[in-house]
């Protein structure tokens, strides 16, 4: 019976381990089981897999001492037991390489986290992108509202989006339009309750809280597409219980080339001033395509 | 202090013994309902949070049958609540499970077992005092829990139960309309944690007055076991953390009503207009309630993981035959983990929106708190190492302690690094982290230790197969449960969705969440060989004596059950409780706490040892 | 055995034995249909259960033609007989099914013979009756192309018979509603699901069949194109979120099974309507006094009266009701039912006095829009303090404006700048145009005001959240304050009403 009790504390790791290992193939993993498409996101990963490495290595070591001392311990039936109160010189090396390597994790990342965050610490396109933001995303009981800034008739692109929504802004719900290759801000508000912004094909993640107004950052690298080759944009969802409706926030970041990205606001601008009658050319309000 | 002549073994300071051992006959009532005796307290907690355990466990079998099979028929929450639409549950029945789930295992099971069933049962005995420094004060620290049981209860009847999370974030929790479960649900809901919170308090207060000031003579602070210390630790904790609780919850009660004309906005920031009601008036930070609450709540999840680590440390000791490897480091650890506990709550929030340079600074003291539990689990291996013992139920729960402590405390280093976190925060994977500690460990080490001092509460062993095939069940169910989360999380799933599967980076996740289910209801049904086990125990155990165990410490000097007054003599204690193997005897391989060796027996032990 | 484990066990094994039977859902009636006699009442529903179902077995009645409601048809052709007497080889025509067909997706479909032997098939009931015999299909094998039906056929239909399977798409509906929908809306499409007492404002009701925010005419229903519109964009400013991302396939199948709940409700609506004028308990019960009064004359007993009605008269009205409602239904589909205006907007920026003219439009007597929605468009008008009447004349218990559903409403703040229905220009013409079905917003469009006057409105409207933004060039200035006396004079004819 002994053996069994200790075989099911070996083979309980050896299974846990393999489960991991099988995950991306299964799908468990990562969406898309595909890198980040952001570079804040890539590095999120990388630290990722960096505590993986660290962790598994302390787990794989912690179980096979585990099983050792349980198979001698158990199999102990005439001695008397190891008397012993401790170790002095082991006290210190657990003490003080496990505290080297928590240290080194802390410090090591530290500056991932302040170029998400950190509006200081923000290089300097970075802070263009997010003192001109393409979008406030508003977040309400239970879907995302969008509000781009109007289009400039004079240059044909959008304006600089204000605090205070404007006659001619671009409303749109759950479909957030996004150029990649470029870092773009977004503002993030709430108006109701707190909800979070989650794009997990991104890695980005920040809670929108009522009455503040909180400035997001990042560059989508590529379009996401699917088996066909159609874009088919990254899932945005709500991260922080808002209500009954919390798993109803089902939208999308959709990254597309520059120059579809214009071409998506003009159209939006269109079906948003669409009164019905006017076709597409006579759009009075955009002068310059 | 009573001088006790060591020769005669006679109390000198006869009549105080007799004070207490003299047994005033009392009335039923008054010996086993209203007892002040903090066994029967302890015993009452005991039964009241296994039934608990119970309700949380069914709680959260309804989440998991709605996540394997959304919206199809739910069995008895179906029937009982939702025949008008064929079974199929609401989301906001589903937002309900949740809280509730987290809610009563939290406050109902977790805290009340560990402080409230074996702090009170262990404390006295083990430090050598005849009861808890207030007997009465102790007597309503369990009948405190009466109301919040009772309001938990009737939250249910009014709005269907609270919907805002057991971490009730205002602006949700705050506003009545602002969900179904924020009305009157809410209130009773914040009445209830009030209760628990008071009953909390009154323990605290006691088990750290008896610790510090009635021990038995001889037993210094380094010779407690590390079982006190842990209560010790966690009662300090409890003591400064429940105030912030307790206040932050009177605040968002004042929030919701308008008590005595006063209309508070202390969370609710201006402006906001929900489900149509007026804007709100207010001026308030949703973030200030998220700090309050977190400054409690961390502490609060030591308070639910030191006395689990303490008890386990004595149960290794004791099963294995030998001392604790390291206990000074053991008990600084604990008291690290308290102190680090207090300056890391920021680790809950660092999504919030609040400042992000705080995350940077939570980010270092939430690494350094893995250190200590480190060193514990490094301490506990190494008091199994050598070590001499038999697989029964203790045993096997307390390695299972701490193997899946150690997958429980490794996987918090993912959420502490704040980069990865923004990806795993709110998702499965966090979900994954606490139920391996909380369960994994907590639990674990809380079915060790009903196995362990069952025979001391009741004079009687639980049956140790049944027990061992209650662990295998619950291990094996546990981990296909909870260790699939950690994939989940990764994949993105996240927390309190009533159907993921409508997000098309979610769909494929079912297969592995029906798995989930599956291996959640074995484990679920598998405690009920535990609760027959020990219900049945209690009536028709094999019979024990004073120390079925062959242990050191204090308790186990006394008869089992102890009767009113404990010790039929003060004891008086000459050595730690870990002194398990000593080569100062020969004959066996405990040497109690309170046997007196004279000199010359120690100095025939040395030189026998050295030649 | 202790009491304790017993007890443990039998508590154990009665939630179990409650639990684990899973409750039918069930259509509900509609509150007059209750208050209905039931000599009148069990009529009403068993036509209306015999011509649309019960939520576990629904009908299709063809009757309907698909512009009105698309149950979804699929047409087969038998290929060959099968490996049991309730199966045989079909074709399928597949070109409308989005998504690949799985066997469940057929189950409890009725099949239709078109031609062959089993066209008029009939069995023998219970009773020794002649029935015709209702064909189900239950399971379709795309390996193999084998469909199974619910009869055990003696012989195996020829290669070449021709069949329609019904009912696809509804059955489709009815399980995404289930999902998404239901929980509101409730499973009869009456807005009183579990979470819908919680909502500000209420769910709708469908079985009026009534939509509010549409693009088609006063007296039109609701277009397909209006339903996808509010369930693509949600409601801003309600509950009712937005579906935007939900699949194109799964979408329509939801709004074809939400015509088909407001139809069944309409349809119950009118048949009871019929009945209510002299069968409700009300009525009924002061017939039946002045019978009883006048010495029971067996000739004038108003049961007689109902008896003669159902047998002779109620066949045609139901007739009647589905044909009417089938033509209402499609009407709605067809372009000229769409409220299109009939110049372009009248740009505010070409024409900053556009804006002006619409304020004055929208303090004057001819619209009264003050009357309700406030001098300043804050919803706070008089209106909204006076006791108002209903559509039958009758006044109701407290003051303010309420929709044909009994809701109290509030008239838009307009200064929010959250359009319900839209907030393209073209979906604020249309409100004011044909007004919002149900509530008492009314019609303007094509009588009370000309094209140019309705632009000039919208202008307004729009430009309400922006008051700082209105053309200070005119005279007429802009936003809060009313200038010019005629307006006085309107508010006070408001108030008289």
């Amino acid at each position: 019976m002994n053996k069994f009790w200790v075989g099911l504390f070996i083979v309980w790791p050896i299974a846990a381990i393999l489960s991991c290992l099988i995950s991306p193939a299964m799908g468990w993993w990562f969406p898309g089981n595909r890198e980040a498409a952001t570079q804040l996101g890539q590095q999120i990963d990388n630290l990722f897999f960096l505590i993986l490495y660290i962790v598994t290595i302390a787990f794989i070591a912690t179980h096979i001492a585990l099983a050792y001392v349980l198979w001698h311990g158990c199999q102990n039936t005439q001695e008397k037991a190891w008397y012993t109160h401790g170790n002095h010189n082991l006290e210190v090396l657990w003490t003080i390489v496990p505290s080297g390597v928590l240290l080194f994790i802390a410090l090591y990342q530290m500056d991932v986290w302040m170029q998400f965050r950190v509006e200081a610490a923000f290089p300097n396109e970075i802070q263009a992108a997010v003192r001109e933001p393409i979008a406030e995303v508003t977040a309400r009981q239970f879907e995302w509202r969008i509000r781009y800034p109007g289009i400039d008739p004079t240059t044909g692109h959008p304006k600089l989006l204000r605090p205070k929504p404007q006659p001619d802004d671009l409303y749109t719900v759950n479909d957030l339009h996004v150029p990649i290759n470029r870092p773009v801000g977004i503002r993030l508000k709430s108006a109701d309750v707190q909800h979070s912004f989650f794009v997990p094909g991104l890695r980005i993640k920040q809670d929108a809280v009522p009455g503040q107004v909180i400035p997001i950052w990042f560059e989508v690298m590529r379009e996401q597409l699917d088996d066909d080759g159609n874009n088919i944009g990254y899932d945005l969802t709500c991260a922080e219980l808002c209500g009954w409706g919390h798993y109803k926030m089902r939208g999308r970041v959709f990254a597309q080339t520059e120059e579809e990205f214009w071409i998506y606001l003009k159209k939006l601008h269109h079906e948003q001033f669409y009164d019905g009658v006017m076709k597409p050319a006579n759009q009075s309000l955009i002068q310059k395509e | 202090m009573s001088t006790l002549n060591p020769a005669s073994g006679v109390a000198v300071e006869h009549t105080e013994a007799h004070a207490h051992a003299e047994h005033h006959e009392l009335s039923f009532l008054r010996k086993y309902i209203f007892s002040i005796d903090h066994k029967v307290i302890g015993v009452q907690f005991l039964f009241t949070t296994l039934f608990m355990l119970m309700v949380g466990g069914s709680l959260a079998l309804g989440v998991r049958w709605q996540l394997a099979r959304p919206w199809e028929f739910m069995p008895i929450f179906g029937s009982l609540k939702f025949s008008a639409t064929g079974g199929q549950i609401s989301p906001e029945f589903y937002t309900m499970l949740f809280t509730m789930h987290a809610t009563v295992m939290i406050f109902l099971v977790i805290i009340p077992i560990l402080a409230g069933a074996f702090g009170n049962f262990l404390i006295p005995l083990m430090v050598g005092a005849d009861d808890m420094a207030f007997p009465t004060l102790n007597m309503l620290s369990y009948w405190f829990m009466v109301p919040a049981i009772f309001c938990f209860f009737i939250s249910f009847l009014f709005g269907g139960g609270p919907a805002a999370g057991w971490t009730s974030y205002p602006v949700l929790s705050a506003i009545r309309d602002a969900a179904p479960g924020s009305g009157a649900a809410q209130t009773f809901w914040l009445l209830g944690v009030t209760f628990v919170g008071v009953s909390s308090m009154a323990g605290s207060v006691n088990y750290m007055t008896t610790i510090i000031n009635m021990r038995a003579p001889g037993m210094t602070l380094f010779r407690m076991p590390l079982t006190i210390w842990s209560m010790l630790i966690t009662a300090i904790l409890q003591a400064f953390a429940l105030p912030v609780l307790t206040a932050a919850g009177f605040m968002l009660l004042f929030d919701r009503f308008p008590f005595f004309g006063i209309h508070t906005t202390f969370f609710v920031p201006s402006g906001l207009v929900i489900n149509n009601a007026d804007p709100t008036v207010g001026g308030g930070q949703p973030l200030l309630w998220q700090h309050l609450f977190w400054f409690y709540s961390h502490p609060a999840v030591y308070i639910m993981l030191l006395p689990a680590m303490g008890m386990v440390s004595d149960m290794l000791s004791v099963h294995c035959r030998k001392p604790i490897f390291g206990y000074k480091p053991m008990a600084y650890s604990m008291a690290a983990i308290a102190g680090l506990g207090f300056i890391v709550w920021g680790h809950h929030m660092f999504i919030s929106g609040m400042n992000p340079a705080l995350g940077m600074t939570f980010m270092v003291s939430t690494m350094m708190i893995a250190l200590p539990s480190a060193i514990k689990t490094f301490n506990w291996i190494g008091t199994i190492w050598g070590g001499k013992f038999q697989f029964n139920a203790i045993m096997l729960n307390c390695i299972a302690f701490v193997t899946l402590f150690i997958v429980g405390g490794l996987s918090g280093i993912f959420m502490a690094a704040v980069p990865v976190d923004i990806y795993i925060h709110d998702t499965y994977f966090i979900v994954a982290h606490f139920h391996y500690v909380l369960f994994g460990a907590t639990l674990f080490g809380v079915f060790g230790a009903i196995h362990h001092w069952f025979p001391k509460m009741f004079g009687r062993t639980m049956n140790d197969t049944v027990g061992k095939i209650h662990f295998f069940f619950t291990f094996v169910g546990f981990n296909g449960t909870f260790f699939p989360m950690h994939m989940l999380g990764v994949a993105g799933m996240p927390r309190r969705y009533a159907d993921p599967y409508i997000h098309p980076y979610l769909e494929h996740l079912l297969p592995l969440n029906q798995f989930i289910t599956a291996s959640a209801i074995v484990m679920g049904f598998a405690q009920i060989l535990l609760l027959g086990n020990f219900f049945y125990s209690i009536f028709r155990g094999s019979k024990v004596g004073r120390n079925p165990w062959n242990a050191n410490s204090l308790e186990w000097s006394t008869p089992s059950p102890p009767p009113h007054g404990n010790f039929d003599v003060p004891p008086v204690v000459y050595r730690g409780p870990y002194e398990y193997s000593s080569p100062l005897v020969s004959d066996r391989d405990y040497l109690m706490q309170t046997e007196y060796l004279s000199p010359e027996q120690e100095e025939d032990a040395d030189s026998a040892s050295s030649s | 055995m202790n009491a304790q484990l017993i007890l443990k066990f039998a508590v154990i094994t009665v939630l179990l034995l409650i639990g684990c039977d899973a409750p039918n859902a069930e259509f509900v009636y509609s509150q007059r249909t209750g208050d209905l006699i039931s000599q009148a009442r069990a009529p009403v529903e068993d036509t209306v259960d015999g011509h649309f179902g019960t939520p576990s077995q629904l009908i299709a009645w063809l009757r309907f033609s698909d512009a009105a409601i698309r149950f979804g048809r699929l047409q087969g052709q038998v290929m060959g007989p099968g490996s049991s007497s309730s199966r045989f080889k079909v074709s399928l025509d597949l070109s409308s099914v989005e998504d690949d067909l799985t066997a469940d997706d057929l189950e409890g479909l009725g099949l239709l013979w078109i031609t062959g032997k089993y066209t008029d098939a009939v069995t023998e009931n219970r009773k020794g009756k002649e029935t015709r015999i209702d064909f189900q299909a239950t399971g379709f094998d795309a390996s193999t192309l084998e469909l199974s039906v619910n009869a055990q056929l003696e012989s195996p239909p020829d290669s070449g018979d021709k069949f329609l399977i019904v009912g696809h798409v509804l059955l489709h509906g009815q399980k995404n509603y289930m999902h998404h929908c239901m929980h509101c809306h409730g499973v009869t499409g009456d807005g009183n699901g579990p979470t819908a007492n919680y909502l500000n404002p209420r769910p709708r009701d469908y079985r009026l069949g009534i939509f509010k925010f549409t693009s088609t005419k006063q007296a039109d229903r609701a277009s397909r194109d209006d339903l996808k519109r509010i369930v693509r964009r949600g409601i801003h400013g309600t509950y009712m979120p937005s579906f935007m991302l939900l699949e194109e396939e799964k979408l329509d199948s939801i709004i074809e099974y939400v015509r088909w709940l407001a139809i069944r409700g309409e349809f119950e609506k009118i048949l009871v309507t019929e009945l209510a004028a002299d069968y409700s308990k009300e009525e009924f019960n002061k017939q039946r006094q002045r019978w009883k009064d006048s010495g029971r004359n067996p000739d004038d007993d108003p049961l007689n009266d109902l008896k003669g009605f159902l047998d002779e008269d109620f066949r045609n009205s139901i007739d009647n009701a589905a044909s009417n409602l089938d033509r209402l239904w499609a009407r709605a589909e067809e372009k000229s039912s769409v409220v299109i205006p009939s110049i372009p907007r009248t740009d505010p920026e070409k024409d900053p006095h556009s804006i002006a003219r619409g304020r004055e439009l929208y303090l004057s007597a001819k619209t009264k829009c003050a009357g309700c929605h406030g001098i300043a468009g804050r919803g706070d008008g008089p209106q909204t303090e006076s006791v108002q009447k209903n559509k039958l004349g009758k006044q109701y218990d407290e003051p303010g404006l309420f929709d044909d559903w009994g809701n109290k409403l509030k008239p838009r703040d307009l200064t929010r700048g959250i359009y319900r229905g839209g907030r393209r220009p073209i979906d604020i013409y249309r409100r004011i145009y044909a007004g919002i079905k149900g509530t008492p917003m009314p019609a303007f469009g094509g009588t009370a005001l000309n094209d140019n006057e309705i632009w000039d409105l919208v202008n307004y409207v729009m430009s309400v959240p922006f008051p700082r933004r209105l053309p200070t060039s005119s005279p007429n200035s802009h936003g809060s304050t009313p200038t010019k006396s005629a307006s006085k004079p309107a508010l006070t004819a408001s108030r008289s009403d």
